[in-house]
Parts: structure tokens; C-alpha cells; sequence
């Protein structure tokens, strides 16, 4: 990983799931890293939940939103459950005015309201 | 107003010191009479509609503005004209505003006051200097007088107009938390695509700012339904689900959902209830049952 590209995405594991932290720019290389983090997480870190954090994201684009999609949808693939968290308010009355697509994408205000929602499963609590 | 466009006000009612002086100097003849002119403008006032309306039920009110006026009089024809001069007739502005006194029968007042106190000075004779030019002057200030006052009731009705044009663009998306993670929104009048950019913004913001996890969106108030406005619906759904805030329909009237359905439109995995009671109850499912009702403030 080099450092150029690791200070565009940071990937952290808090208990079952793992938490990848999106820099200000989205663009192809922070794409890129996003996908192999996620991944690589998800498939040997044995990561059963994947939230990206898009918080620290001040603008956003439709093509890029459909390109943070299709990582969670891989991951997704992998088995794994995934989150949207911390859009900003701009950022979804742009992808509203631009008609994005959002079926099926589990979004939460921010991190503490993610993490809370799956220390709440069966399968975090151990019951 | 500042004591150099005091000035400047002075002499654009070619208000000179010669015209105070000469008031001045009738005030001391003019004073003792004021009761009398006082009497001579209410018994003028009582044959108008405005008197059966501001005192005819409440001859103590009428007693007091009397008082009032006496020494609204006094200090006229002390005609020291500073800030307190022309704080004591916003203050004149200020109450006639108030009980929105009409700028008929104010003016008319304050021409029949003018020629009663130009009686007074021709009654006076030749005790007054030069009552004629008294007069001209006296006229001067009473204009004065009336402009301030006016001046202060035009400034309250511009004051009241916007406060009220602002409240009413509040209350077109009143966002509020009704509940611990619960926000309400009803919705009145006419959805169009710059509204839904309005209730949009409101709603993401509220939503940040509350941590809400539900919002009940209350449409029973939209005056008509088509696909549009469906569509702005749906848009406000997903937006506030991008933000993990689930949004609950509620008040969709037999007619509405009939339209829906007869339109074709697909409003997808919305939840939507036909009362508020039903909503209220989804929301607290959805944000866990949690009965803690919203905190003040």
C-alpha cells in the first residue's frame, strides 16, 4: 500500500465489522483502494459487516455514488452486511436531483447510529 | 433621529427660531386653554363613528386619553423640539398603531385641532405678538407632529407585515420533533418540484440535527395528487433514507390511494397508514419503542 494512496481510504476493524473511512476525494485511485480494503477485509480480515463512513466527504457525484455502490454490492456478494453513513445533507438533494438509484442501500446518519445497530443483532450480543 | 437631522427635518418644514419662539411665547396664554380646546376636539370627535368605537363602551379610556392629550399639548407648545420631543410623539404613533386607529380620522383630528387652536389665538388678539404668524407657525409644527406620527405607525405596520410574511414561510415546512428520533412534517397546499427542494433541505437538516430515526410525513393537507407529486413524495422518502431516517405516509384519504393506484404509480417499499395514530405507532417500532417523548426546547 503506498502512503499516497493509504491516506485516501483508512480501513478500521471495530468487533465483527469493519469500518472504511472515505478521505475528501473520490476520485479513481481512492476508488480503487476503497474496493481492495473492503474486500480484503471482508474476504480474510472476516469482517461479517462493512461500513463506509462518507462524512469527510464534502462532495459527491452521481457517477462516483454509483461506483461507492458497486463496492458495497461486491462486498455484499461476499456475504457480508453493508452500510452507508454520514452523507452529507448537499450531497442527497444532489443525487435526488440527479435521480440516483438507492434501492436496497441501508444508510445511517452516522457511525454511533451504525455501530449501535449492530451491536442490537442476535449475532453481535451472542444470543 | 440624530440632533443634526433634527435639523435638517426642522428645516424642511421651514420650521425657523422664529416660528418656535412665537409658539413659546403662546404657550403661557395658550395652556390655561387647553382643557377647553380639549373639550371643543371631543365634542367634534363624538359626532364620528371612530368615538362610538374607541370610547363610547369605556368612558374611563376616554378620561385618560384626555389626561394624555393635555400634556401631548403642553409639551407642543413648549416646542422644545429634541429626541424626547419626537420620542413623545413615536410614542403618539406607536399607540395608534396599536389599536389601529384609522388615517382618516387621525388627520381630520389633527386639521380640526389646527383650526381650534388658530381660534384661540384670534381670540387671544392682540395679548399674542403676532397671532397671525403664530398661527403659520403652529401649522408648521402640527405638520411636523403628524409626520412623525404617521412616520412611526407606517414603521410598526412594515415591522408587522414582514414578521408576519416570515411566520408564514416557517410554517410551510414546519419540521418537528414530536418524539425522541421521531420528526413530524405535515404537509399543506401544493407539492411542487421547488417545495420538495425546500421541504428536502429542512428535513436533511433537522434530521442531522436531531439524530431522528423516523419522520412521519403528514399529507393529508395536499390539495391534489397526481404522479408529480407522488414522485416528489418518493424523492423526500429516499433522501431522508440516505440519511438512516425511515419516512412513514400517513393521512392517505380513500381518494388518494385510489389515484395512486389508478395512476400506476409505484410508490415502492414507502410505508404509508391512513392515520397520524397508525404512523406514530410505526415510527416508535422503528426506532425501537423507546417512550420518551421529545425534549423541551
Amino acid at each position: 500500500m503506498s502512503d499516497a494512496a493509504a491516506s485516501l481510504v483508512t480501513g478500521t476493524r471495530v468487533g465483527p465489522a469493519l469500518v472504511v473511512t472515505l478521505g475528501r476525494d473520490l476520485g479513481g485511485a481512492a476508488m480503487e483502494q476503497l474496493t481492495k480494503v473492503a474486500l480484503d477485509g471482508v474476504q480474510h480480515g472476516g469482517a461479517t459487516t462493512l461500513i463506509v463512513d462518507a462524512s469527510g466527504v464534502p462532495f459527491m457525484d452521481a457517477t462516483e455514488f454509483r461506483g461507492l455502490r458497486q463496492v458495497l454490492r461486491m462486498a455484499g456478494l461476499l456475504g457480508a452486511r453493508t452500510m452507508l453513513v454520514g452523507l452529507q445533507p448537499g450531497i442527497i438533494m444532489h443525487l435526488m436531483d440527479c435521480d440516483a438509484d438507492t434501492s436496497g442501500l441501508q444508510a445511517m446518519l452516522g457511525l454511533e447510529e451504525a455501530l449501535q445497530s449492530i451491536d442490537s443483532t442476535p449475532e453481535a450480543t451472542g444470543a | 433621529m440624530a440632533s443634526s437631522s433634527i435639523k435638517e427635518t426642522l428645516e424642511k418644514f421651514d420650521l425657523r427660531d422664529a416660528d418656535l419662539r412665537r409658539i413659546r411665547a403662546a404657550a403661557p396664554m395658550l395652556v390655561p386653554q387647553l382643557d377647553d380646546f380639549i373639550a371643543d376636539f371631543y365634542d367634534w370627535m363624538s359626532k364620528h363613528r371612530e368615538y362610538q368605537v374607541f370610547f363610547a363602551s369605556n368612558p374611563t379610556r376616554l378620561e385618560r386619553v384626555k389626561k394624555l392629550q393635555h400634556a401631548n399639548w403642553v409639551t407642543f407648545l413648549q416646542a422644545e423640539i429634541d429626541e424626547s420631543w419626537i420620542d413623545a410623539r413615536r410614542h403618539v404613533g406607536a399607540v395608534h398603531a396599536h389599536i389601529d386607529l384609522p388615517n382618516e380620522i387621525y388627520f381630520a383630528g389633527m386639521s380640526v385641532s389646527n383650526n381650534l387652536m388658530a381660534d384661540r389665538i384670534r381670540g387671544l388678539g392682540s395679548k399674542v405678538g403676532e397671532p397671525e404668524e403664530t398661527i403659520k407657525s403652529i401649522s408648521k409644527l402640527m405638520f411636523l407632529d403628524s409626520y412623525i406620527v404617521i412616520e412611526e405607525i407606517a414603521r410598526i405596520n412594515r415591522e408587522k407585515i414582514s414578521a408576519s410574511s416570515k411566520a408564514l414561510l416557517e410554517m410551510s415546512t414546519p419540521v418537528t420533533p414530536i418524539w425522541e428520533g421521531i420528526l413530524l412534517l405535515p404537509l399543506l397546499g401544493i407539492l411542487d418540484s421547488h417545495r420538495t427542494q425546500d421541504v428536502m433541505s429542512k428535513t436533511l437538516g433537522k434530521i442531522a440535527e436531531t439524530r431522528a430515526k423516523a419522520l412521519v410525513l403528514d399529507i393529508s393537507g395536499v390539495s391534489a395528487m397526481d404522479t408529480a407529486v407522488a414522485n416528489q413524495l418518493l424523492k423526500i422518502t429516499k433522501a431522508t433514507q440516505l440519511m438512516g431516517c425511515e419516512t412513514i405516509l400517513s393521512g392517505l384519504s380513500p381518494a388518494i390511494a385510489r389515484t395512486l393506484v389508478e395512476l400506476g404509480v409505484n410508490i415502492g417499499e414507502v410505508r404509508t397508514t391512513a392515520t397520524l395514530r397508525d404512523s406514530f405507532e410505526l415510527a416508535l417500532k422503528t426506532i425501537g419503542g423507546d417512550r420518551r417523548p421529545a425534549p423541551h426546547g
